[in-house]
Order: structure tokens, then sequence, then C-alpha cells
């Protein structure tokens, strides 16, 4: 009766004891990620980057030099902090975000080479017809803001779609490129690309308000990893990324684990209603006890045996799990015959299911039968 | 870092007490087993099917439907089996190898399943090979087993099979393959000849023994089978009499003059005879070793005392005495010393015969004019009274302790006696086919 309200009990205390004595122990990997971010190279980490799509977008876009340029200075200055400020973001956000985390920081860094070059190609077909609408078109009223581009410049993009493909594979290091960014950027960029060219620092807004919807964390995470490494914030970036992964996974992993003893120790998640009541727990045993043929005059009528049996879900004896549990009051032989006819009778009754309560099934799924035939005698 | 280090055994212990309280408390959630106690079954013919045994060659067939019929006349005479007729058969056993279709069988409710074959060999000898199933089990019952015998013994070997089945299914000894012997009564009330008559427990091949020129009464098998005691008045006094069944060759085995000797019984191990002896008046118990012929008195009582019955293991005797007053029933040593009365009910009580079981005694009791055979615990508990009627009397065992077979006489100048048989636990009274009336049955050992 009171089996139920102790695990009840238990659970709660576990999952306070959990919720209070759980919290003493997130900052702590903190400080690993500190030391992680002082191990990463630094501004040349940024500054490579720099250079590098800087050249490459250069040589392959003559025309668009100036266009490179913007790009060029606007990922340099703004990405970095946008990503320094960023990266905290997934550090709170933990476990759950850290998809989101992983795309928003490349996304910054990288954008503004890829972004160019995207758009730079179909710009020539719809830039001048499609002007108006594409303005009426693009659901994000931010980018508006970024500057358009000349149509002439459009020709050119299509060779310098293939050398756009070297160039992500220099910028590849940072391996948060790849996912998720690029592809929907692409899809967003080239109706706004058709009259405008958003900047990638216009197009972090649009980012920052989906990742910034969850503020419960932030406070926590930005305050340390600051301090170790201010300047070198391209560098931190790697770093703290690193750390909170294994946070959230060994969150999981504790909670994974304890759902497991769970429901390793409760059994299987089989509904476990109340008890039986004593009418459904006499339905069975009249059940039963209409094919226990019982042979009064025979040694097994001195017998008691106690079978034991697993049921299924449908009242029926699961195969092969009739035992017999003990016995009393007969040689073997005797013992032997009692326990034959009380499994037919348990077999012969049966049919297509005892009529036990489904919702109680965990109550039931193991019975054990006293087969006492003293009253007959 | 020490501090992490902290945290981290800290993080470690605290999860491993956690799952320790969620291990613990969990086993205590964790539903038992419900338990019930089923204390009422019913008592009723366990259903079984025995399809026509099947022929493996021409000279089978002739044997195949009759050996089948005379399995299932047994069991069922036993009154704890019914059969299900062949009609109701959903599967055929077309082959005796051939897998059983257990759900087919279970349709119709039958408990076991009963399958044979039978060859005729060459010589006139046919064997008989059979399996017994528990159909909702669905498996065999132990493992098949062959007779093989001549053909015209083929009802033996049916009696065989039906003991076999029955012991599968009961766990215990049968009885059918068994003879009793009985004394045959011919003629009319008051001038009735009587003789010694064998026959099959059913009533089959009966055969007589002694002719009707001198009164027999009270035969007894011995534990072998192969010999008979029984009281003659041939000498004109009561006699005791050793029979070779197969010879039919006798020999008096006491023959004291002045005395009369009656109510012999063999011991457990038939080496020694117990016995009532009449002498000045007095009848006491005495017993005699039958390979010397000496014979020692284990009573010494001036009241009659008789009808006595070793217990199975040879260590006690039951029987008749009228010390107390009236017939009681006691126990004594079979040493012989002081005997213990254990029937203490209302009315008179004689002929015990103590069980093969060992752990009953059936007796004839007389109780307000009427007689009935009961049977008792060897200490004089749980008296119970099997049957009721003008007259009952000489109830026998059959060799498993299971049946009770007894002499019946009814009433009137045209009252005539015959043969009942009743299961110990009062169900299945039955009369037993006899060509003649008959009285003093006795009961064959297993295979006797």
């Amino acid at each position: 009766m009171h089996i139920g309200n102790y695990l009840s009990a238990t659970l709660h205390i576990g999952v306070l004891s959990w919720v209070l004595l759980g919290g003493i122990f997130q900052p702590q990997p903190v400080p690993f990620e500190v030391s992680n971010v002082a191990l990463i190279t630094p501004q040349e980490f940024a500054d490579l980057v720099l250079s590098d799509t800087a050249p490459s977008a250069a040589q392959v876009l003559d025309d668009l030099d100036p266009l490179a340029a913007q790009a060029e200075d606007s990922p340099a200055a703004p990405d970095p902090e946008q990503a320094v400020e960023t990266m905290p973001a997934p550090m709170q956000n933990e476990s759950p975000e850290l998809p989101a985390i992983a795309p928003k920081t490349p996304e910054a860094l990288k954008m503004p080479t890829p972004d160019i070059l995207d758009t730079s190609p179909q710009f020539a077909p719809p830039a001048q017809e499609n002007l108006p609408q594409a303005s009426q078109m693009s659901d994000r009223p931010v980018p508006r803001s970024a500057q358009r581009v000349a149509l002439e410049e459009v020709a050119p993009p299509p060779p310098e779609v293939n050398i756009d493909d070297l160039r992500q594979e220099a910028a590849i290091p940072d391996d948060l490129n790849a996912p998720v960014a690029p592809p929907k950027e692409e899809a967003s960029a080239p109706e706004a690309a058709s009259r405008e060219i958003v900047t990638e620092a216009e197009e972090m807004p649009s980012f920052a308000p989906q990742q910034s919807a969850r503020p419960l964390k932030r406070p926590v995470a930005p305050p340390q990893p600051e301090v170790p490494a201010p300047e070198p914030e391209p560098l931190p970036e790697p770093a703290p990324e690193v750390d909170p992964t294994p946070e959230p996974t060994r969150m999981a992993e504790t909670e994974a684990a304890v759902a497991a003893a769970l429901a390793d120790a409760i059994g299987e998640t089989a509904p476990m209603g109340p008890p039986l009541t004593k009418s459904e727990e006499d339905t069975l045993r009249v059940a039963v006890q209409k094919c226990w043929v019982v042979d009064i005059g025979s040694a097994a009528a001195n017998v008691t045996v106690v079978l034991g049996m697993q049921m299924t879900p449908e009242g029926k004896v699961k195969p092969g799990s009739l035992r017999l549990v003990s016995s009393q009051g007969g040689a073997d032989s005797a013992t032997k015959t009692a326990f034959q006819a009380a499994r037919r009778a348990v077999l012969r009754c049966q049919k297509g299911g005892y009529n036990l309560p489904t919702e109680k099934y965990e109550h039931w799924r193991e019975i054990e039968m006293t087969f006492n035939p003293e009253k007959m005698r | 870092m020490k501090m992490m280090r902290y945290f981290d055994k800290g993080m470690l212990l605290f999860r491993l007490v956690l799952l320790a309280q969620l291990t613990f408390f969990a086993t205590l959630g964790t539903a038992a087993p419900l338990r019930l106690e089923i204390t009422e079954g019913v008592v009723e013919p366990l259903a079984f099917a025995a399809p026509a045994f099947i022929a493996e060659n021409a000279g089978g067939a002739e044997y195949a439907s009759q050996l089948a019929e005379l399995v299932v006349q047994d069991l069922t005479s036993s009154g704890l089996f019914r059969v299900i007729p062949s009609r109701a058969h959903i599967s055929k056993i077309t082959s005796f190898s051939s897998p059983v279709q257990f759900s087919d069988w279970m349709a119709i409710n039958a408990q076991a399943l009963i399958a044979g074959a039978v060859t005729a060999e060459a010589g006139g000898q046919i064997t008989v090979k059979f399996r017994v199933y528990d159909v909702f089990a669905g498996q065999e019952m132990g493992q098949g087993l062959q007779f093989t015998g001549r053909a015209d013994g083929w009802r033996r070997i049916a009696h065989k099979v039906a003991d076999v089945v029955y012991s599968r299914i009961t766990g215990e000894t049968g009885y059918f393959d068994s003879r009793v012997v009985f004394v045959s009564e011919s003629g009319r009330k008051g001038a009735r000849k009587k003789r010694l008559a064998v026959m099959d427990y059913d009533g089959e091949n009966v055969q007589y023994l002694t002719d009707s020129s001198a009164l027999v009464l009270a035969p007894r098998f011995s534990p072998s089978g192969d010999k008979l005691l029984y009281t003659s008045y041939e000498s004109g006094f009561p006699r005791i009499y050793l029979m070779d069944v197969g010879s039919a060759r006798r020999r008096v085995l006491q023959n004291s003059s002045g005395t009369m000797s009656f109510a012999p019984r063999f011991s457990p191990d038939g080496s020694s005879v117990v016995y009532s002896l009449e002498k000045g008046g007095n009848t006491d118990i005495y017993i005699m070793s039958l390979s010397s012929g000496k014979q020692r008195r284990l009573t010494n009582s001036p009241a009659i005392e008789t009808a006595p019955s070793f217990s199975p293991d040879g260590t006690q005797v039951v029987f008749e005495s009228d010390r107390s007053g009236d017939p009681q029933l006691y126990v004594m040593p079979a040493r012989g010393g002081s005997a213990k009365r254990v029937s203490f009910g209302n009315g008179r009580y004689g002929t015990p015969v103590w069980s093969p079981r060992g752990d009953m005694i059936a007796f004839t009791k007389q109780s307000k004019g009427r007689f009935h055979i009961g049977v008792m615990r060897v200490d004089g508990s749980q008296e119970r009274l099997l049957t009721a009627s003008f007259l009952d009397e000489g109830p026998s065992w059959s060799p498993n302790g299971r049946v009770i077979m007894f002499a019946r006489e009814t009433q009137g100048a045209n009252g005539a006696s015959s043969l009942y048989s009743v299961d110990v636990s009062g169900r299945n009274l039955k009369p037993v086919r006899t060509p003649d009336g008959a009285s003093d049955p006795a009961w064959s050992p297993l295979g006797g």
C-alpha cells in the first residue's frame, strides 16, 4: 500500500537534492574552459582568416573588390566581437543549445566571403527587375539597411562560384562553418541579394535574436571567459565551445543513468494502478478453481503446491513460465501429480486470457497460486 | 585543480548515493507477485481422448480398435476418467510418429491424449506401442512404451497399457492388470453351492479352482499372486488350505485335531501366515511359518479374536476382537503383545484389512441394522463409511489401495450376494460382473 508513497518520496528527494546540490558543481567546469582558451592561438587566427579570405575574394572578383573590401572589413571588426559576445550565450545555454551555438560563431566569422560570392551570381538576373519586389518579398526588416549592389557586377559571379569552393576549404579550420549557417544564409541571401547585399554585420542581428531568446544563463558564463582572454577573443571561442559540450553531455549522461536505474529498478513502464480488489482476486480464483480437478482419493490430495507463473498483459500465462514454487505434504510422485493437476487447471481455464484489469497489470504480471486441497479431502 | 577534483569526487559520490537510494526504494516499489490460494476445486472425471490405435499392418487391424476400447473401458471404470467420443475429435491420429495438433485436442477440452499403434508379429504375437500426452501442457507424459505378447492375450496387454496411462496421469500405480479370487455362489438361498473362482478384475476370464463339494470361505492371494489361502469345510471342520494357483494343487496348513482354523492371510513377504485358531472354545490369533510349519500364538484373550491383517511393512497386525464386549478393531505388534483399540464408533466392527498404502484400514461395520464398508486411519481417526446396505461385508483393497471390492447381499428369501467396488473416496460405487453370485472377494497384487 505504501510502496507508491515511498517511491514518490524518494524520487522527490532525489530530484530536490539534485537541484540543490547539482548547482554547486556547475561552476566547476568553467576554469577548464579558461585554461583551454589560454592555450589557443590568439590574434593570428583572426588575422589569418581575414587575410585568407581577403585575397581570395579579391582575386576572384576583380570588379567586386569594393564589395569584398566591405565584406572583409565588416567581418574582421564586428565578427570577433560578436563572436565573443555570442560565445558566452551558448555557454549559458549549455546542453540544449549546443547545436545553435556552433553555427553562430562560425557564421559571424566566415559569412563575409561566402555571402558575397553567393550573392554576386544571383544578382545579375533578378537585381534590376526585382528590386522593388525583393524589398517586399524580404521578411527581414533589418537587412534593408545594407548596401545595394550594382547590377553590372553580377555578370562575373559564375566563375567566382568555383573559386569560392576553394576558399571555403581554406576557411574550414573553423569546422563550424560547414553545417547550418551557410545553407540558411544562401537560401535567404538570394532574394535579398537581388536588390541589396547584406553585410555580415547586418545579418548577425538576425541571428542574435534567436539565441538571445534565452537570457537565463547569460550572467554566468560571460564573466570567466572574459577575464582570462579579453583580447584574444577569437581564440577563446573554440575553447569555451569545447568545454560547454562536455558539461551538458555529463548532465545528460547522469540524467540518462538515473532514468535507466529507475527503469531497471522499477521495471518496465507498465501501468501500476491500485492493488487488485477482493472481487477481482475472487474472479481469478473462481476461474481457476473451476478447472482444478481434485482426485480426493489420491495421495496427491494430501499435497499443497504453490505454482508460480508470469502473465501476459492479455491475461494469459507466458509459455514456459509455469513452475513449482514449493510443495508440502507428499512424496515426489504425489507432488508431481498435484503440480500437473494445478498446471492443467491454470492452462485449461485461461482460454483467451483471464479477466484481469489491464491497468493493474503490474500487480498481476507475476502470480503465485497455492492449491490447497485440504478442505476437499 | 584540487578543488575541481574534490568537486568531481563529490559529484561521483553524490551520484552513487542517489543511485543506491533509487535502487533500494525501487526494489521496495517493485510489485510483489499476486498471491492467491485455491482451496476449492471440482471432483469430476478427467476428460481424455483415445483414438483407435493405428494398425501398422494387416494383422494389427484385428486388435487396433479392441485395444483402444478396452483401455478406455479400464480408465473410465475407475471413475477418474471420462472419454471424449471419437465423433467429437477434430484431429485424427494417422501415424504414431506424426506430431500432435494439441490445439485441436484442446478445442474439445481433452486434457489427456492416448495415441497407440498395433503391429502383428510373427508367431502369433502382437506389439502394442503408445504415448500419453498432456494436451494443455503441450507435452508428452513420460516416454512412449510398447508391450509384446501373445495375440490371444491382448486383453492383458490392454490392461497394462491402461495401468501405465493411469499411472502417468494420477501418479499412482494402476490396478487393471490384476485378478480377483472370490467365492462363486450358485443355488437358492440356504442351499447355495460355493466354489473358488478367479477372474480378471473386470469380471472376465473366470476360472474355477474348486468344485462345490465343500463349503469354502475367505480366499486370499499371496503377495506374489501365485498361491492362495482359503478356508474349507472339506473335513467337516474349517481348515486352512494353501493352493498353487497355476496347478490348483493344495495342502492343509493347519490340521490339529479338535481345532478350527480360519481367516488366514499372508504376511507381506509371503513367508508366514496369520490366522485364527479356535481351541477349547477360545479363538485367538496365531502366526505360522510356511517354511517350517511352526506356529506361534499372538493373542491370549478369552474373547473371540479373528480376521488378522498385516500392515504393509509387516510390523503390525490389525484384528477384530470382542474383548471389550462388542466386536472392535485392535492393532498389535506382529510379534504379539499388547493390542491397542482403534475403533470407537457406535456399532460393531469386523473384517479389518490394512491398505496397501499403509495409511488406512478398511472394515465392515454394523450399525443400526445396516452394514457399511468404511475406512479409517490406522490410529482410528477419520472414519468414513463408504457404503450402506442390508449386508455389505468382506472388503478387499485393490493393489494400489485406491478401490475396495466387497460383497453385497440383497434382502429377502431370494436375496443373492454379488460383488461391488467403490473408490476409497466413496465415489464410483458399482457392481462387478460375475457369472453367478459371488462373495469374499480378494484382490491379487498387480500383475498377479
